[in-house]
């Protein structure tokens, strides 16, 4: 797992997004148990009261529930995690375009070497 | 806890000691055999050697259970040891305890090996080991065949207690700048100390011992006094020795021991 | 319930030179903490008076209510930057010397950390390299139950695979009542296990923090901030 967390994001905020993109992803299947917080802060090499706060937050944003008695489940909701995968797929483009006008380029030329890229991509397959 | 320390202290010298003992075994094997072939220059030569690793026997002793102290507790072991939950002059108790009792044998092979050279050598044909004996049962000192022991014993634990505090002394932060050398200088300083305080009470102290014709009686003489009274005199039939030096012995012994105890608890750091 | 370790106005000398000048600090149960700055700077002479080794301090130390004494001993362990087993040894005699003395040491734990790091019970001390014998030492130290554990710079002679091990077994160790402190000058590798950094420099408290409160004011990693910190 990859766990090398940029130096001047917060380690829970970074925690979540992870999270979140293993849910996104499908990773981690909806109305699936996850692993105990000791367990998951071992996992990602991070404190457990980090992980906790990670946890809650995401318990907060409704991604995440607690069952009493039986321990953390990911949510069932499948119109939630789709949004959360658009909401992850509008960051990845922002900042896709950010990196691009720092580069230099505007938008109609991005827009070009994305279709540039795609043509070649379809052709490579 | 102690008696934990006290196992692993034997434990961990009981390693080492009894290789000591093996090769005065040996060496006493050797010089039996050449005892029984005869020849001369072999039994001599064997006796001798034999002696001299009967001396040696104590003198390793000594040094090691002196290095032994200072590596366990003072070196870089001593980060394990003074973090052990136990009080830090129970350490000193169980290596004191151990030391002493290895130095006690030791003494005891030391013996044995010098008494079966000097066998091997023949000075026994002339005279028997019982004939000695009774010999100074007779004498005027015989009452006194009695206090040996003890005061050998003690002698060891005193010896003990000056090296023991000599090695903790010179680990208190003040005399870190030194080279491990301080240890040995504050033994001999300290030593040297011991002795002349130790001479001037066995001489001035009112309390003695008294050794004539009809036997050994306490008495309130002064050494000192004696000695003044019988200057120029060479040919004495009795003798007082002052007591004064032992019982300030016995005093030193115990501020040793504890003053020990107490910078282990309060003063030492390890580097 | 009270903090575990709470140290006032703590201050070291040695001969004229202040070591640690006037500390106050408290550490919670359940956190593991960071505690960062430059070699000689007052880190490891801080954690031989908790640990009990320099007994010559002035100021107060309280561990669960206790001055550094036989009892915080026992419910401190202890990892020493020096290698302090005896070479004599063979590592099933030094697991054997911690089952003697400390009623918290768990050896079944002892011996699946062993196998972990690939160390055999009938190895000597002696034949072993100092990385080895730090990873025993580790596996010792983190065998024990104990409230406190006080780690100073567990890292120094790992490799990046051990170094993940040892962090595993940290975690892996981590419970709500007891605390760990890790002394270290290697940040980057660590500061992620950490709840809060204490910076100490110059003998001084500089920074005492939570990582993420850090991360969140300064925009800067701990590293980071250790840099700026300590700029020479």
């Amino acid at each position: 797992m990859a766990n090398d967390y940029s130096a001047n994001v917060p380690i829970y905020l970074q925690i979540i997004n992870e999270i979140k993109l293993k849910i996104a992803s499908g990773e981690w299947k909806t109305g699936q148990r996850i692993l105990p917080v000791r367990e998951l802060a071992m996992q990602f090499t991070v404190n457990p009261n980090t992980m906790q706060r990670a946890l809650a937050e995401l318990e907060r944003e409704g991604l995440i529930y607690t069952e009493r008695t039986t321990g953390k489940f990911v949510t069932s909701d499948d119109i939630l995690v789709s949004n959360v995968r658009d909401m992850l797929a509008r960051e990845y483009m922002q900042s896709f375009f950010s990196s691009m006008q720092k580069l230099g380029y505007n938008m109609g030329q991005t827009m070009k070497i994305i279709e540039d890229y795609v043509t070649k991509y379809k052709e490579g397959k | 806890m102690l008696s934990k320390l006290l196992k692993h202290e034997i434990k961990d010298t009981g390693r080492i000691m009894p290789f000591l003992y093996l090769i005065a075994f040996a060496a006493t094997v050797i010089a039996f055999i050449s005892f029984t072939t005869g020849i001369n220059w072999l039994r001599y030569s064997s006796s001798v050697l034999l002696i001299l690793i009967g001396i040696a026997v104590f003198i390793v002793t000594l040094v090691f259970i002196s290095v032994r102290f200072y590596q366990n507790l003072y070196s870089r072991e001593g980060y394990l040891m003074f973090t052990l939950p136990v009080k830090p002059h129970f350490l000193l108790v169980s290596k004191a305890i151990v030391s002493i009792s290895w130095l006690i044998l030791s003494s005891i092979v030391t013996i044995i090996s010098t008494l079966c050279a000097l066998h091997f050598l023949g000075v026994f044909e002339s005279v028997s080991l019982k004939e000695i004996r009774n010999y100074i049962l007779q004498s005027p000192y015989g009452n006194l065949i009695d206090a040996i022991i003890p005061l050998a014993v003690f002698s060891v634990i005193y010896l003990v207690g000056q090296i023991y505090f000599s090695i903790t002394l010179s680990n208190i932060p003040a005399f870190h700048s030194m080279s491990a050398v301080s240890a040995i200088v504050i033994f001999i300083v300290l030593n040297f100390a011991l002795q002349i305080i130790d001479s001037i009470f066995a001489v001035i102290l009112p309390i003695s011992i008294h050794i004539s014709a009809e036997g050994v009686a306490f008495s309130t003489q002064t050494m000192l006094g004696f000695l003044l009274k019988n200057i120029g005199n060479s040919n004495l039939s009795e003798m007082v020795i002052g007591l004064g030096g032992l019982i300030f012995q016995v005093i030193a012994a115990c501020i040793l021991y504890y003053f020990n105890g107490w910078l282990m608890n309060k003063k030492v750091s390890i580097r | 319930m009270a903090n575990l370790i709470e140290v006032k106005s703590l201050s070291k000398k040695y001969g004229s030179k202040l070591i640690l000048d006037n500390i106050s600090l408290s550490f919670e149960r359940g956190a593991i903490i960071g505690l960062i700055g430059p070699n000689g700077c007052g880190k490891t002479t801080f954690i031989k008076i908790l640990s009990g080794l320099i007994r010559d301090y002035n100021g107060d130390v309280k561990i669960d209510g206790h001055s550094p004494d036989e009892y915080t001993k026992s419910i401190i362990s202890y990892l020493p930057e020096k290698t302090y087993l005896s070479d004599w040894m063979k590592i099933k005699d030094a697991v054997t010397f911690f089952a003697d003395f400390y009623n918290d040491f768990d050896r079944n734990k002892a011996e699946s950390m062993l196998e972990q790091f690939g160390l055999n019970p009938e190895q000597r001390i002696k034949s072993m390299s100092k990385g080895m014998q730090e990873k025993l030492q580790l596996a010792l130290v983190m065998s024990r139950n104990a409230k406190v554990y006080l780690l100073d710079e567990p890292l120094g002679g790992l490799d990046p695979a051990s170094r993940k091990a040892m962090l595993d077994i940290i975690l892996n160790n981590y419970s709500e009542n007891s605390l760990v402190l890790i002394s270290t000058h290697i940040i980057y590798a660590v500061e992620k296990i950490f709840d809060r950094v204490v910076m100490i420099g110059d003998g001084k408290i500089l920074i005492n923090d939570s990582v993420d409160y850090l991360r969140e004011t300064t925009g800067k990693s701990i590293e980071g901030l250790f840099e700026e910190v300590f700029r020479c």
